[in-house]
């Protein structure tokens, strides 16, 4: 049988046992916030080297001539959606700051055209999507160079100004047109879903599925070498 | 109707304010989960998609549990988080969020469900002032349909009136989201309701 004291020394002991307990719980749920925190970081700087990736496949990163005191590719982030039912932007975290001016275009996964700068702040930024319905920029479809305006509706995207009879098949890319000189050419917007036509119509009526989705947007590109100061496309009414 | 007070009964109202700045901080909170959570569990196309509006469901609850005048202030801190990040200006959406509160003050005043038995300051034996359970499920519900639709169309004004016959069926569906969520709300938010001894009184 153990005697009086050596009871009292492990009655001690517990105490001790348990503020160690409570000390060790306290650490491992700041670790584990630590851990989640590195994990999100290490994700978004994934989705940017993904997204520099293409950009540069796409041969849009400045050559060795440019001037490299200026930087021409801005990597932002998405912090929120325009609440408003009616507009499809998003809020970012580059601004004028940053060198990110109204018009600029911004680029998505695969190098692909997600929008244009609509409205700059000193540290913040708006982008107009493309999906949104006050949204057009000049295109042409890739193969048949046929020149449209790829606008933004309720329903997802469409090519305007397109004759009836122009040789353009579902399944064409769109890319971007520097037609109007506000955007860079080359730039991939979507791709032709489905094509109608009326008899007397003069101009094809053409859906564009988006070539990302929209949705899912965390990082993105703004070419902000590319026409700084640049009014904002606005879709013909 | 046993239930109904004379109009030489009513109680003493005036919005507390305390719990009109516990709503406040709801709404913020509510604000921001809906620029985040909602946003993410309900992807959105070009145009709104049926998504519950939290500080409509907030400001509707808590005007059909306690006070509608207590969510004024509340109305304006969500105005201001939601306006902050849109194109659309603040005034906007204080203008859109309007409604739900219109909404609560016009069915509370109408309608009285004080239960029988109220005293002279409108309060039970129990102690009780306002709507029962159900009845505050059933106002919340009722003023977040309204509120949600009122919103969506106010909104849709302001931004881009032609689309509004394109927005009727995420009008429909977020009157139903934000009025569900509101039904549940109402009762939970019940036991702030005004009592002789209680919170915020």
């Amino acid at each position: 049988m153990r005697p009086f004291s050596e009871f009292l020394l492990s009655a001690g002991e517990l105490r001790a046992l348990a503020d160690e307990n409570a000390r060790l719980k306290g650490e491992v749920a700041r670790l584990s916030s630590e851990v989640a925190a590195l994990r999100e970081e290490r994700s978004a700087s994934a989705q940017i080297e993904e997204l520099f990736s293409a950009v540069e496949r796409a041969g849009l990163l400045p050559g060795g001539s440019g001037d490299a005191e200026a930087p021409r590719i801005v990597s932002a982030s998405v912090l929120a959606r325009d609440p408003s039912p009616t507009r499809a932007e998003l809020l970012i975290d580059r601004g004028r700051a940053h060198g990110v001016y109204a018009g600029q275009p911004v680029l998505g996964p695969a190098a692909t055209l997600v929008g244009i700068v609509a409205d700059a702040s000193e540290h913040s930024a708006r982008v107009r999507l493309l999906i949104d319905v006050r949204s057009a920029v000049t295109s042409v479809v890739q193969g048949s160079r046929t020149p449209a305006a790829l606008a933004g509706t309720a329903e997802g995207l469409r090519l305007e100004f397109v004759p009836a009879g122009a040789p353009v098949a579902v399944g064409d890319v769109v890319i971007t047109s520097a037609l109007g000189g506000r955007l860079s050419a080359g730039l991939l917007a979507g791709r032709i879903a489905a094509i109608a036509t009326g008899p007397h119509d003069p101009f094809a009526t053409i859906e564009v599925e988006p070539l990302i989705d929209y949705n899912r947007l965390e990082q993105i590109l703004v070419l902000t070498g590319a026409l700084p100061g640049a009014a904002t496309a606005e879709a013909p009414r | 109707m046993s239930g109904l007070r004379q109009p030489d009964e009513r109680p003493s109202r005036g919005a507390s304010p305390r719990a009109a700045a516990c709503a406040t901080i709801i709404a913020l909170g509510c604000s921001v989960l809906q620029l985040s959570l909602i946003d993410a569990l309900f992807p959105a196309g070009p145009l709104a998609v049926a998504t519950p509006l939290l500080p409509v469901v907030l400001v509707a609850a808590w005007g059909a549990a306690r006070d509608p005048v207590e969510t004024v202030p509340a109305a304006i801190i969500a105005a201001a988080v939601l306006g902050a990040v849109s194109s659309e200006r603040v005034g906007w959406f204080l203008i859109a969020l309007l409604p739900t509160i219109v909404a609560v003050i016009t069915v509370r005043t109408g309608l009285d469900w004080v239960p029988a038995g109220a005293g002279a300051q409108g309060i039970d034996a129990a102690g009780d002032v306002g709507p029962s359970f159900p009845a505050a499920a059933l106002l919340g519900a009722g003023a977040a349909a309204a509120g949600a639709a009122a919103y969506v169309a106010l909104l849709t004004i302001a931004g881009e009136p032609s689309l509004f016959p394109d927005l009727l069926g995420s009008i429909v569906g977020t009157m139903l989201w934000s009025a569900g969520l509101a039904a549940a709300l109402a009762p939970l938010l019940r036991p702030l309701r005004r009592e002789r001894r209680g919170l915020f009184v």
